[in-house]
């Protein structure tokens, strides 16, 4: 699982959660892939992309990429910015661990890069 | 006809797991390829896949429809072994666009992230009518074909999924029944603003299919 996926998940699929966003991590196997950079493919993803929620996904995972803290819009042409976004998004491969609603604690594991959303009737309705 | 993608990496025990590609898939690739120069031009950025099974369908258009275009796949499966066996379909037919798998009901856990900002949307859904649908327990290959109640239940969700998710040029292509569907997929369809016409039609030894195209009405100030 990518964190261009991570990005777009929510656990408010459970009875009585709010928002369920972002979802925290807890990476337990965390591998690099190098995947070829295509600027027009970040540009158009920028504008989707819940910025506070990916620093604080990068920050989970603990690694060492420093994102600005604020989404100027200078930095959304800025090359060297969108190479790094590049990376965080795509680059970064969770293998195995898991994804913790912030609201109730439930954990969804991460296996073989797959997240499972799955939920049992009792949690939904 | 483009080739239909590798799936020699999936053996017969994996297809008591997963369901096998069949006439239903093959019409759903065909069905692709004639609308190519509409999905082309859409120029899609996001794409769903619910219900991936063996990921013949994505995998078909991203490397033939869509080769040139730099799109990124969410794809979905109730069923953990589809999930799998997709992640080996793009990996051994060396897809380059990126391919992202998610074990989840249809599109459940993204649709308040996705909504209004997904391009096109795929689905060859369980649509044979049994008294329930399936999406537990030790027999989830059931689940790619448990329609429950006149095979549209599940049918009938996604749409309002679909409904949800697809941007304003959105396009929403699945597989139903002629049989029964069309008179109640056009109802459902306009329950939710959308409107459906018939992509292809291919009669079958057991069964006549077609692929529907569902979009979003226009406004009246469009019109």
């Amino acid at each position: 699982m990518k964190l261009i996926t991570h990005n777009m998940l929510t656990s408010n699929i459970i009875k009585g959660v709010k928002n369920g966003f972002p979802l925290k991590i807890n990476a337990v196997k965390v591998e690099n892939i190098t995947v070829d950079y295509n600027r027009d493919f970040i540009t158009r993803m920028l504008p989707r992309i819940e910025y506070n929620a990916l620093r604080s996904a990068v920050s989970d995972i603990g690694i060492n990429e420093s994102l600005p803290e604020v989404l100027s819009e200078s930095l959304q042409e800025d090359d060297e910015f969108l190479k790094k976004m590049h990376k965080v998004l795509l680059e970064i491969e969770i293998e195995e661990g898991e994804l913790i609603c912030p609201e109730t604690g439930r954990k969804f594991p991460i296996r073989k890069g797959i997240p499972n959303m799955l939920l049992s009737e009792s949690e939904v309705s | 006809m483009f080739p239909t993608p590798d799936l020699s990496h999936l053996k017969r025990s994996d297809y008591s797991k997963i369901y096998e590609p069949d006439s239903d898939s093959f019409l759903f690739l065909d069905a692709l390829e004639c609308e190519l120069n509409i999905i082309r031009s859409l120029d899609p950025l996001i794409i769903v896949e619910f219900g991936c099974g063996s990921g013949i369908i994505s995998t078909f258009l991203s490397k033939h429809i869509l080769s040139s275009h730099c799109s990124l796949f969410y794809l979905t499966d109730i069923n953990p072994h589809a999930c799998s066996s997709t992640q080996k379909t793009y990996q051994q037919n060396n897809v380059i666009q990126q391919f992202q798998i998610t074990n989840c009901d249809l599109a459940t856990p993204f649709l308040q992230r996705l909504a209004n900002g997904v391009d096109l949307i795929l689905f060859n859904p369980p649509y044979v009518p049994t008294d329930e649908v399936v999406n537990s327990g030790d027999n989830l290959i059931d689940a790619a074909y448990s329609g429950g109640k006149q095979g549209i239940e599940v049918i009938q969700r996604a749409i309002e999924q679909a409904s949800i998710l697809l941007t304003e040029n959105g396009l929403f292509y699945m597989i139903a029944l002629e049989l029964n569907s069309v008179e109640t997929l056009t109802l459902i369809a306009k329950k939710f603003n959308l409107t459906m016409e018939i992509v292809l039609k291919r009669r079958t030894l057991i069964e006549s299919l077609i692929v529907v195209k569902f979009k979003r009405k226009l406004n009246s100030a469009q019109e």
